[in-house]
């Protein structure tokens, strides 16, 4: 043949096969990579990390519950864009150390695609640098200001208010009906400091006349100590940064001290899983922030199927009792975590979402996001901001009144806006 | 300012008491057996829980008084046979593996009988007297005076009993006593159910105070052994002496700082006399 030496390659030859190489080189190195992207039946995987136990388990259970009953509903509505959620539940135990051990093995063995957090500041703060350095985007449902401000990042998402938003609420309707003289006591760890803070905040700039704050550890068990520094003739109201048992024994004793006489205590966080006579005598003095309502009769008529179906769905009554056992359930934030999971289902609906390299698409889908009410969102419409990833939704006070909980004003979500402290939009993946 | 420190003082007194109810079992259970028993607080958490179904239950919290005692006693009996009799004689830290052990099964069982939710007993005593500008709950000085005397009997059981003369001599002398017929094992088992219920004693009184919670032992128990230890291992008047300073210097510290930061103020006279007399204020060497 024309042109070819005799036993030996042309260049043609060398360039033909060297260009075949490369093509099939290349195929071969990028071919688990097509695998994965188009593997439309691999399973999300979302990794539930709650406070099964300890000090917050009440919490902890109804948060699992909830996103169970959420991903069951999804996976047999076909799962989201056709792929099923896989999910992965590791408790925290209330408790630092155990819960960043439990998101490392969610995200590098489980190998979880999302992380949706416990209602716990300390753990949401703490996890914030280490998803942001595994490339993992969680939720959470803790209610200090800092997880969606200065201590968050781009990773956290927070589908409630904050204590800003509680805060705020108390101050426009509690404040009108009580004094201006106050003392604060707050659990010392994160939420209870932030409370404070913001409640420190939102009186004095109606005027309030601060007497002193204290704060004492989660679990403390005789306030004697502390509520022998309050003077209840210079003092109205008491800002009581507590919840669960701490509230209880602070509005036992300050009770039993006589202090009620004097004074009304407004408390940070709605008594999740008590009941009116766990709170005894001092029941009816206190003003409570809601972020959900136990009851469904005080819920907006508009929303109420809704969370009918939710109630349904994790076998709670309308009066936010389990069915099971007849125990008062943390309803008035548990939605939070039911929630989440809509929140993950419709971040990848939006954006296309298939795996990690998509999440900054994911974060900029839900960066502005609103939804309306519906069994997806059954506490109510609400706004994802995008600076901070933070939900702006209707905040609820609450008193106790005739042995029920009564709702004694509603703020509007858009009456609950304040200035960002961060802009998360900002920071590059 | 004088208000303030009277009323922490009395207050700190009057906890002080409830504090030596509990820890006197811990030091009891230690002297005998030289066993660290860390899962007291459990027991004590126990007693608690009998509390609350007593008063939910039965109607009142005076059921418990001498239901939970017994109940706990019975699980002490228990946990004595299949547990820590096997632990006599080994190392104390073995000992404290052991009941760390049973400090997990006791307070997880707790959590699913139980469950984790807060709750409160209505106080039984639901007065309280005026008392340096504000009032004080009855309740608490019943807690105190019925603790004096649960810890006055207890003395005088050691003191005149023939039971009471078995304890005292097998802890004096455990070798002696056993060839002198003194049925040690059974005096090692009664001291044990006798620390377990003294425990839940303790937790009966304290529930109308507090809240009732799976965990509530985990606070009082750092609280009795710094009595127990400050006291010296065994001494039963020591823990008794020793609750009631270091709860008054807590309650006295209370008045100008943080009462956690009176905490620690305690712990540090707990750390003084230990340099000044390392057995113990009435312990001995």
């Amino acid at each position: 043949m024309k042109g070819k030496k005799k036993g030996g390659w042309t260049r043609r030859d060398f360039v033909k096969t060297a260009a075949v190489g490369t093509g099939v080189m290349a195929a071969g190195i990028s071919f688990p990579a097509v695998i994965t992207r188009a593997g439309t039946k691999d399973p999300i995987r979302i990794g539930c990390l709650m406070d099964i136990t300890g000090a917050l388990y009440t919490f902890g259970i109804w948060g699992e519950r909830s996103t169970r009953a959420a991903v069951d509903r999804i996976n047999a509505q076909g799962g989201i864009n056709g792929r099923p959620i896989k999910l992965f539940v590791e408790d925290s135990a209330t408790n630092v150390q155990t819960a960043l051990r439990k998101l490392r093995k969610l995200i590098m063995e489980d190998r979880c695609d999302f992380i949706l957090g416990p209602c716990n500041s300390g753990i949401a703060i703490s996890a914030a640098p280490q998803v942001e350095s595994m490339d993992t985007i969680f939720f959470s449902w803790g209610t200090s200001a800092a997880i969606t401000g200065k201590k968050g990042n781009r990773y956290i998402f927070r589908g409630i208010n904050n204590v800003r938003h509680g805060t705020i609420a108390l101050g426009k309707v509690a404040l009108k009906h009580v004094g201006k003289r106050y003392y604060c006591l707050g659990a010392d760890y994160e939420w209870g400091r932030s409370l404070i803070a913001e409640f420190r905040k939102v009186i004095d700039a109606e005027g309030g006349e601060f007497k002193g704050e204290e704060f004492s550890p989660v679990g403390t068990e005789d306030f004697l100590p502390y509520l022998n520094k309050i003077n209840p003739k210079e003092v109205d109201i008491l800002v009581a940064g507590y919840f669960t048992a701490d509230l209880l024994k602070l509005a036992r004793q300050a009770s039993e001290k006589g202090l009620i006489k004097h004074m009304e205590i407004i408390g940070g966080a709605m008594p999740t899983g008590l009941t009116v006579e766990d709170l005894g005598p001092a029941a009816e003095h206190i003003w409570f922030t809601a972020y959900g309502l136990r009851r469904i009769a005080n819920i907006p008529e508009a929303y109420r199927p809704f969370n009918k179906v939710y109630r349904d769905a994790i076998g709670l009554d309308d009066e936010g009792r389990s069915i099971k056992d007849g125990k008062m359930a943390a309803v008035s934030y548990s939605w939070a975590a039911w929630e989440h999971v809509f929140w993950v289902k419709r971040g990848i609906e939006k954006s296309g979402w298939r795996s990690k390299d998509d999440n900054e698409k994911f974060m900029k889908a839900l960066e502005g996001m609103s939804v309306e009410a519906s069994v997806e969102f059954p506490q109510g419409p609400k706004t994802m901001r995008a600076q901070d990833h933070q939900v702006f939704t209707d905040q609820y006070v609450t008193k106790i009144e005739g042995g029920k909980f009564v709702v004694k004003g509603v703020v509007k979500a858009e009456d609950l806006m304040y200035e960002p402290e961060v802009d998360y939009t900002k920071q590059k993946i | 300012m004088f208000d303030l420190i009277l009323s922490q003082m009395i207050n700190g007194f009057v906890w002080g008491w409830i504090l030596a109810l509990i820890a006197i079992g811990l030091t009891l259970i230690f002297g005998q057996l030289e066993i660290v028993n860390v899962a007291h607080g459990a027991l004590y958490t126990i007693g608690a829980v009998g509390a609350y179904y007593c008063s939910t239950y039965l109607g009142h919290w005076g059921w418990a008084v001498p239901l939970s005692p017994l109940f706990l006693a019975l699980l002490g009996l228990i946990i004595y046979l299949t547990t820590i009799r096997f632990s006599l004689g080994k190392e104390v830290i073995v000992t404290v593996i052991i009941t760390y052990g049973l400090l997990f099964i006791l307070e997880q069982g707790t959590l699913l009988i139980y469950g984790g939710v807060p709750r409160m007993i209505p106080n039984p005593i639901p007065y309280s007297i005026p008392f340096i500008g504000g009032r004080y709950p009855v309740y608490r000085i019943f807690c105190a005076a019925f603790s004096a005397a649960v810890i006055v009997a207890l003395m005088v059981f050691l003191k005149k009993t023939r039971y009471g003369l078995w304890i005292r001599a097998t802890r004096q002398d455990y070798e002696t006593a056993l060839n002198m017929g003194i049925p040690v094992q059974r005096v090692y088992a009664f001291v044990f159910c006798l620390g377990s219920a003294l425990a839940g004693l303790g937790g009966v009184l304290a529930a109308p105070i507090s809240s009732v919670t799976f965990n509530m032992g985990n606070n009082i128990i750092i609280d009795a052994f710094i009595v127990v230890i400050m006291a010296g291992f065994g001494s039963i008047i020591g823990t008794v002496v020793a609750s009631l300073i270091i709860a008054m210097i807590i309650g006295v510290s209370a008045a100008f700082v943080n009462p956690v930061l009176a905490k620690v103020i305690g712990m540090a006279v707990m750390a003084a006399v230990l340099f000044v007399r390392p057995e113990g204020l009435f312990g001995e060497v």
